[in-house]
């Protein structure tokens, strides 16, 4: 794997490649305890069925810090929720537009999360947000670079012959945009 | 030659596929995986599984159409398809419904979320 990354014709062999809707990134960050005003927030955006596309915690030397993304077309009910909640103990920043790429799997190593962040780097394509699940390697970047990002990646992975559109058309066929799976 | 059950898991969800290999190993059964109906195609074709856990809400080609291929096919009838159905209060707003899922002549059903005692329960019965 480490061969392919640094430009063996040898491939890595994943599994599959999504790509997200066009989404909105929300970064928290607050200096005190963020459980009150963030468990707050959470639940009203899963009462407002807010899905919530990606999302990662992390407690810094200087505080609390929150990454997550929303679609694009949630962000405005996510604007209200946190003017509502306004706090000058937080800092809020807002990247839009971003896009996720999911790879799986990663079968258990960093190796792929490595690679994936090289290439990205050698391309010059920003990246918002890392973050790594049971089976997939999770990369925010910008929404209109998305493509280009998929383009470097490839030249390093094969995908499986049949593999899936990389945008899965869900919302014909799911009018609310439910996350059923 | 593998007496080990083979089990195909079909799901968009990469996390709740690798989940439920990692379940379905620890009990002792292999595992293979495609992430929609197209790659589920693909593997059954590759090796024949005795058991499919399939997912109903897919891209290109969802649950409901692969279980009514399946059972519609001589060769490929017998194999024993446990569908994963989304809970009843949303799958209202869905044009994917519990009369479409009966249609479908599936096995047996698992809703999610997943209680996977449950679902483990479910694939040892079937396959005795």
């Amino acid at each position: 794997m480490q061969e392919a990354c640094s430009g063996n014709p040898d491939k890595i062999k994943i599994g599959g490649v999504k790509m997200s809707p066009e989404l909105v990134q929300i970064n928290l960050f607050r200096k005190s305890s963020p459980d009150l005003f963030w468990t707050g927030l959470f639940r009203q955006m899963a009462e407002d069925r807010i899905n919530l596309t990606f999302f990662t915690q992390a407690a810094v030397n200087a505080g609390f810090l929150c990454n997550f993304c929303v679609l694009s077309s949630d962000f405005h009910r996510v604007e209200n929720l946190l003017q509502q909640e306004d706090d000058k103990n937080q800092q809020v920043r807002i990247i839009a537009p971003v896009g996720t790429i999911t790879i799986f799997p990663h079968h258990h190593s960093f190796t792929l999360l490595g690679c994936v962040i090289g290439i990205l780097g050698r391309a010059r394509i920003p990246v918002h947000a890392v973050c790594t699940s049971l089976s997939s390697v999770a990369i925010n970047a910008d929404y209109v670079l998305l493509d280009q990002a998929l383009k470097e990646l490839r030249k390093v992975m094969t995908l499986p012959v049949n593999h899936a559109p990389f945008r899965a058309d869900l919302d014909s066929i799911r009018p609310n945009s439910y996350p059923l799976g | 030659m593998n007496d080990k059950k083979l089990i195909l898991v079909v799901d968009d969800d990469p996390d709740l596929v690798e989940a439920l290999a990692m379940k379905l190993e620890s009990e002792n059964f292999r595992v293979s995986k495609a992430y929609d109906g197209v790659e589920g195609w693909d593997e059954i074709k590759k090796e024949r599984p005795a058991l499919i856990i399939l997912d109903v809400m897919m891209p290109r080609k969802d649950g409901y159409t692969l279980c009514n291929e399946l059972k519609n096919s001589e060769e490929y009838k017998g194999i024993i398809v446990v569908l994963l159905t989304a809970v009843a209060d949303a799958i209202n707003s869905t044009n994917y419904t519990h009369m479409g899922g009966k249609t479908t002549l599936a096995d047996d059903f698992v809703p999610k979320p997943i209680d996977l005692d449950k679902l483990m329960e479910i694939v040892k019965d079937n396959l005795q």
